[in-house]
């Protein structure tokens, strides 16, 4: 700002009359970085605002170049069990070739092979039968689900109803990173199955988000220049990102208020970048 | 939006100096300023005001509502209603601290003035807090708040339309949760 600046430097005759460049020159020196550092962190700040990232969807369509979103649909560890359906076997309208052709590691997509490299085929050491149980992700779920009905989905045991009433009798004290860590964007994308418990699922997602709003907004809205991991290890990815965003308005605010907003300084993460040059980077 | 840059829109708001130079109206493109002449009060933009001080060719005479009397009414007002009640300025915390930071010695009890502008923003915080949190409770789609001022809402803004975009989408979600099409693959 142009009043906050002037406090800085003695005052010019003409406020038209002071340049910018030898402005942050003198900022530089006296704050005592390197030119390269200082470089670095203009160019930090003008990145992080440039950078726009696809968002997660938290739809029952996903973004398609969301990474968020392919994170969440390729699942995370053993959150998924899905069963292969009925007409796996013997049915004439089972379109996937060498579904039928009895082999180990038979895997459903029809990537059939000794080695096995399909993600499916990691869980299923026999060949797949009619009713075997998989763990498969998420995406490749969907894509089996779709039309041809080879699988029938078994909602994780999250989602199901015992959880369920856990969250709906407080959503606050669940540890949903290490239950997620894409608690919403998964539940929402469950929505694919056609599962009969389709509305309390939505129901529950929601109302989840809406019992720990509070806590969220609350614990990014009063730490200030303090060690926040304690507050969101339990924090959903979504949530995550939320709470960030109000530590943002909070910490901008705050510098403001002390008269920080008008200074340029250095990214906290590259003011270990000293003796490094400038023209390293580049390359 | 940042704080700075509400600080610059505050930066608009007319403040009284008392200049102590002579000089002819100036055509600005924003409006004309002056005559500028010792002694006598004019109206200028609050940029102006802060670096005539900072050159100290000015002194400054604080708003009216800039008072202590004044300011503790106000807060009393806002600690009894429920809903935010109208403040002197749209810019009052702006003012207050570039007023207080620039020219602290132009103003009268300028620590108490401070104090009691930080306890109004506490209050307007607080009382923003726990609506929002009503707010998403009750699963409202629109709020009126006519008297937030501009940083107010800028504080928490982002913050708050990214929360209600998560629960918009997650409550299409239960529209859609009778029957979805799925993407073609």
């Amino acid at each position: 700002m142009r009043a906050a600046g002037l406090a800085e430097e003695p005052a010019p005759a003409l406020p038209g009359q002071w340049k910018a460049g030898r402005r942050l020159g003198t900022l530089r020196r006296r704050r005592g970085c390197s030119k390269a550092s200082w470089r670095a962190g203009v160019l930090e700040v003008v990145m992080a605002q440039a950078y726009a990232p696809v968002e997660a969807a938290l739809g029952p369509v996903e973004h398609f170049l969301s990474l968020a979103d392919i994170l969440t649909l390729n699942g995370r560890g053993r959150n998924w069990l899905l069963r292969a359906g009925p007409n796996w076997r013997g049915a004439a309208s089972c379109v996937v070739p060498g579904q039928r052709q009895a082999g180990p590691r038979l895997c459903p997509e029809g990537l059939s092979g000794p080695t096995g490299n399909c993600t499916a085929c990691i869980e299923a050491e026999s060949p797949t039968d009619t009713g075997s149980e998989l763990e498969i992700p998420l995406w490749l779920a969907k894509g089996l689900y779709d039309k041809r009905r080879v699988l029938s989905v078994e909602l994780p045991k999250i989602y199901k109803e015992s959880w369920r009433t856990v969250f709906n009798a407080d959503a606050n004290v669940v540890d949903l990173h290490k239950l997620g860590p894409y608690y919403y964007g998964f539940g929402s994308q469950l929505l694919n199955f056609d599962s009969p418990e389709n509305m309390e699922l939505a129901q529950s997602i929601l109302q989840t988000f809406i019992g720990r709003f509070r806590h969220i907004m609350d614990s990014s809205q009063n730490t200030f220049n303090e060690d926040t991991s304690a507050l969101v290890t339990r924090l959903d990815e979504l949530e995550r990102a939320l709470f960030q965003t109000g530590q943002k308005g909070l910490h901008d605010f705050q510098c403001w208020e002390m008269g920080q907003a008008a200074q340029i300084t250095v990214s906290s993460l590259i003011q270990n970048y000293k003796k490094r040059k400038f023209t390293d980077m580049d390359s | 939006m940042e704080a700075a840059e509400v600080e610059f829109l505050a930066e608009r708001e007319m403040v009284t100096i008392i200049p102590n130079f002579s000089l002819d109206r100036i055509y600005l493109i924003g409006g004309e300023l002056g005559p500028f002449n010792p002694g006598l009060p004019v109206e200028v933009p609050l940029w102006l005001a802060v670096n005539l001080k900072q050159r100290q060719k000015c002194r400054l005479v604080p708003p009216e509502w800039m008072d202590v009397e004044k300011l503790e009414q106000i807060r009393d007002q806002e600690r009894k209603e429920d809903t935010f009640t109208p403040m002197p300025n749209p810019f009052y915390m702006e003012l207050t601290k570039l007023l207080l930071n620039y020219a602290a010695d132009n103003i009268p009890k300028a620590d108490e003035i401070r104090t009691l502008v930080k306890d109004m923003w506490d209050t307007r915080i607080a009382k923003l807090r726990v609506s929002a949190d009503s707010f998403v409770r009750q699963q409202e789609a629109h709020a009126t708040l006519d008297n937030l001022t501009l940083m107010e809402i800028n504080t928490t803004g982002a913050f708050l339309t990214q929360a209600l975009d998560h629960m918009y989408k997650l409550r299409t979600n239960l529209q859609l949760g009778e029957s979805v099409q799925s993407q073609d693959f």
